[in-house]
């Protein structure tokens, strides 16, 4: 039998377990109009990773995640004391890829955002996932006009929530084509794209631009990703009689276009302009030689600051080899930008729990402004592009010079707006 | 071990009824825990059954799920093995539109399969590859699409009449009869047709490029041919111009079908392991589950057994306790009773204080020193009581016979005139209505003699009361000493006496009466001298009472007053 002690005792209890119960805090319903991410105390805080990370890209893809983990590095691996879990998924530097890595990346709904891609044609497919799903996305490589905007106007691809550190090479083309018309007087050109929005959108650019100066555009032609034998669309760059051909290509079609172009005696005095996918070491070293007298169009490259030198500093010590290219700067930059707007707009509850609001991260993102980015000063525009837009047209002179030397050899430089 | 002393003294010093109140109770927590075990093994079995209908639910919903998409698979690729064989349209509507139909059912299953796994109550592991279901639903749909667009590109390659192919057929054709003969010209047809024919075989981008490049040299040629008629050359031109921009297109349009089915080879990537893994796992559930209403029977039956057991033992201690502490006091409390019963009164074994039992064996104990006290004295106590009630007794016969001398005083005095001690009136009476009634029923005579002493107020007048009361004891005295054994003689007032004589006739009683008188006034009485007497004799007639024969007889006797005193006068109605 309970004595009334015990009675009493229990009661207490239940009626202590009732007003605990009652006083838990509850959390608040969420008033984002794209829903939150809440995090418990000891919940990593999850962001997707979509890059090329196979392939002859995956060199550009891999310099990508190495931006975004020196920038966490800076951070301690954390983000607001949470430990950040990269859910990394291989686009292979194609529209169907990115778009399935995408799918994987929403199917968790506790994934807060997207860093990537690599490649333009990925990003359009994947921020298209990305963008109904609600989530935002950085890129610190996509480039194509075709993702953000093309003169000044919502370019077809754009997406909702999808911004970018490098620079729209809306202006690449137009670039090569004034160095082309007004430097070299060429007069007639072919461009060869890869059918990607990438490539297509560079040649589109420097068609439009290099009539508009008065040349003639005499081939557009397209080669297929993985085509090896380029003679036949040489053969009708030859037949149009085209003075420059200009072909933003990745490896290795770009460089099976250089290589076979040069084996054509009728293409000895062509000009041949290609685009920064070819400024790469990897490049240089396979076609070597035949790559001398060739062009290249690229963003200008960041200012050497001792910020930047810091950053070099750091990478060398952490990867053990020097930058191959300077793509991983505006990768740390869109991860700063990321990293920045969620430690704004995250809410952290009495209970230790972190909200953040998806459409309250996309306005941090859009509301960028001023930052002083490794790459340069960064303003996000209501299309998504961060980054001023500045090109240098390249000539390869030293291939023993490597990548270092073809950018410190630069023979015309096209910033539009500044 | 002092707490187990403790213990046992502390037990002995309860109740049996609170000794029984906690071995019921302790039966009862024992009945209880095994209820408990029972129901939360029940429980659990019947959460772990829930789980397997789940998983097996959830498995049946992926082998489903995963059987739609596999069959839309197959009309995705049926179609494009079909199509060139049965038609487009035909494919079209054999393969695409069923396939779309099924793709939208895959996509509510693996709707429906999510919300399952979400409210199901399956384990952590399975129900965090709901994001994985949600890939599936997602990708479901984006083959859907996929799907769609692939036909439409398909449409722009291979539709009748407006297809790509067809269309660069056509104008192949229509190039080929108008070329025909033409000699330079008509070769590099066929070798730009034969290179679009490679292309359409293998795929290959530079094929169709060679094809490009063989109608640029076709144009250079055309224009240069010598053959060719102007109008001729100019539709050939037209006809050239517009396959190149057909062939030209075609490699787009494959590229785009070719990203397609990449994006199909993706889907399947991301989805078949999904559908594997989910299927294995909803496997493993079942399988945990299994193991857990396994492991949970195992234990619950050891529970249950251990708790039988246990309570077995308990019942045995509690058995042994009980009998140690209750019945062995009863057995012993009995014993004792069935000795006292057979007349031995040995002492109770002293008890321990606790219990009712305790309290009656004390109790009990106490009668039998009591008994034990009155057996022992009881001869001591029955001689001392004998004598006692023989003192009594004799006090009680001597009073009897005081009370009997008493009574025989007393009947004598209620009988017996005080003075003369002869019968008193009352006596007389009753002598008279004895002999009445013997008279009356045996016709018997009987006959009263009534005398009164002559003139005996002047003897107390004379002589004082205490000489009359001489005078009335003498005359008793000679009425005594003269009358028969058989008479009855008393005084029946003042001076007057009466003789009853049974069995008497009246003239025999005359003469009684006569000698009476005679002797009366012969005798010389003291102090007073000589005295007569007067008598009145009568007889019992039929139909006299006691008081007609006593009236009778005083007649008699008033008439000897009358006549002289000192005579003898018989009743009248009989005759002297």
């Amino acid at each position: 039998m309970l004595r009334p002690v015990h009675h009493a005792l229990l009661f207490a209890i239940f009626l202590l377990m009732l007003v605990t119960g009652a006083c838990a805090p509850a959390p608040e319903p969420c008033a984002d109009k794209l829903g939150c991410v809440d995090l418990e105390p000891d919940e990593p805080l999850k962001l997707g990773v979509i890059q090329a990370l196979t392939g002859k890209v995956s060199a550009l893809g891999q310099e990508q995640i190495r931006g975004l983990e020196l920038a966490l590095a800076r951070r301690g691996d954390k983000i607001l004391g949470h430990k950040v879990q990269l859910l990394t998924e291989d686009s292979g530097c194609n529209p169907e890829g990115g778009a399935n890595a995408a799918l994987k990346v929403v199917a968790d709904p506790k994934v807060l955002a997207i860093f990537g891609t690599t490649c333009s044609g990925a990003a359009a497919s994947a921020a298209a996932v990305m963008s109904k799903a609600g989530l935002s996305m950085i890129s610190g490589n996509n480039s194509a006009p075709f993702l953000t905007a093309i003169g000044g106007h919502r370019a077809p691809k754009w997406q909702a929530g999808y911004l970018r550190t490098a620079p729209n090479e809306e202006s690449s083309g137009p670039a090569a084509a004034r160095f082309a018309f007004e430097k070299l007087g060429i007069r007639t050109a072919a461009t060869i794209n890869d059918g990607d929005i990438y490539t297509r959108g560079l040649t589109d650019g420097f068609s439009q631009e290099f009539m508009k100066l008065g040349g003639k555009i005499v081939l557009e032609a397209t080669v297929n990703k993985n085509d090896t034998n380029m003679e036949p669309v040489l053969t009708s760059v030859v037949n149009a009689k085209a003075e420059l051909v200009f072909f933003p290509l990745f490896q290795p079609e770009g460089n099976h276009v250089l290589l076979q172009a040069r084996k054509m005696p009728a293409l000895g005095k062509t000009v041949l302009m290609s685009d920064g996918s070819l400024i790469e070491d990897s490049f240089l070293k396979d076609v070597k030689d035949a790559a001398v007298g060739m062009y290249f169009v690229g963003p200008t490259p960041p200012r050497k600051t001792p910020g930047l030198e810091k950053l070099v500093a750091e990478y060398v010590a952490r990867y053990h080899i020097s930058p191959p290219t300077d793509y991983y700067v505006t990768a740390y930059d869109a991860a700063d930008i990321l990293f920045a707007a969620i430690e704004k707009v995250a809410v952290k509850g009495k209970d230790g729990r972190l909200r953040i609001g998806r459409q309250a991260l996309r306005d941090a993102l859009y509301a960028t402004s001023g930052k002083a980015g490794l790459s340069g000063q960064l303003t996000c525009n209501e299309f998504g592009d961060c980054a001023a837009q500045s090109f240098n047209v390249l000539r390869l002179a030293d291939p023993a010079g490597g990548v270092e030397e073809l950018k410190r050899n630069v023979v015309f430089t096209y910033a539009p707006g500044q | 071990m002092s707490w187990l002393n403790s213990l046992s003294r502390f037990w002995h010093s309860l109740s049996i009824t609170v000794k029984f109140s906690c071995a019921f109770s302790l039966f009862l927590g024992l009945l209880l825990l095994e209820a408990l075990v029972g129901y939360g093994a029940m429980k659990l079995v019947l959460q772990a059954e829930d789980e397997i209908l789940a998983s097996v639910e959830i498995r049946q919903r992926v082998f489903e799920m995963d059987g739609e998409l596999e069959k839309a698979r197959r009309m995705h690729r049926d179609f494009f093995l079909q199509y060139p064989e049965m038609g487009y349209e035909r494919a079209h509507e054999r393969y695409f539109l069923p396939a779309k139909a099924v793709i939208a059912r895959v996509v509510a299953l693996s709707e429906n399969l999510r919300q399952l796994v979400a409210v199901s109550s399956v384990s952590v592991a399975l129900r965090e590859r709901n994001k994985d279901i949600t890939l599936y639903l997602s990708t479901a749909q984006r083959f859907g699409d996929s799907f769609e667009e692939i036909v439409q590109q398909v449409t722009v390659l291979a539709a009748p009449g407006t297809g790509l192919l067809g269309q660069l057929e056509q104008l192949g054709e229509r190039l080929a009869v108008l070329l025909r003969g033409s000699g330079a010209p008509y070769g590099l047809f066929m070798e730009m047709d034969h290179h679009s024919r490679e292309y359409l075989i293998t795929h290959q981008r530079p094929k169709m490029q060679m094809a490009l490049n063989d109608g640029f040299r076709l144009g250079q040629s055309l224009a240069a041919a010598p053959g060719i008629s102007s109008p001729q050359r100019a539709e050939a031109e037209r006809l050239l111009r517009e396959y190149l921009a057909v062939a030209g297109r075609i490699p787009d349009v494959d590229v785009k079908i070719h990203g397609l089915f990449n994006d199909f080879a993706l889907q399947a990537q991301s989805v078949d392991p999904i559908s594997r893994d989910l299927k294995a796992l909803a496997a493993i559930e079942v399988d945990r589950a299994r193991a857990r209403i396994e492991s949970v029977s195992r234990l619950a039956t050891v529970t249950i057994a251990g708790t039988a057991l246990v309570g077995l033992a308990f019942a045995l201690v509690m058995a042994w306790l009980i009998r140690g502490t209750v019945t062995h006091k009863i057995v012993a409390l009995t014993q004792a009773a069935s000795r006292l019963r057979a007349d031995t009164l040995e002492p109770l074994p002293q008890a321990q204080e606790g219990d009712e039992i305790s309290v009656l064996n004390g109790t009990f104990g106490s009668m039998v020193m009591r008994m034990q006290d009155l057996v022992a004295n009881l001869e001591l106590k029955v001689d001392q009581r004998t004598l006692e009630l023989a003192a009594a007794n004799e006090k009680l016969e001597q009073a009897v016979l005081e009370l009997d001398e008493k009574n025989k005083a007393l009947e004598v005095m209620t009988r017996t005139d005080r003075l003369t001690g002869l019968a008193n009136r009352r006596r007389l009476e009753e002598a008279m209505q004895t002999e009445v009634l013997r008279a009356r029923r045996y016709g018997k005579p009987f006959s009263i003699i009534l005398l009164d002493i002559d003139h005996f107020k002047e003897v107390n007048d004379m002589f004082g009361h205490q000489a009359g009361d001489n005078v009335l004891i003498a005359i008793a005295g000679l009425l005594t000493r003269t009358a028969r054994e058989t008479d009855v003689v008393g005084r029946h007032g003042g001076e007057e006496f009466l003789l009853v004589c049974p069995e008497t006739e009246l003239k025999v009683v005359a003469a009684l009466a006569e000698r009476l008188r005679l002797e009366f006034a012969a005798t010389d009485f003291p102090l007073v001298g000589r005295i007569t007497s007067s008598f009145g004799v009568a007889e019992f007639i039929h139909g006299d009472s006691v008081q007609s024969l006593v009236e009778r007889a005083d007649k008699a006797l008033y008439r000897a007053k009358n006549a002289g005193r000192n005579c003898v006068e018989v009743d009248v109605q009989q005759g002297c």
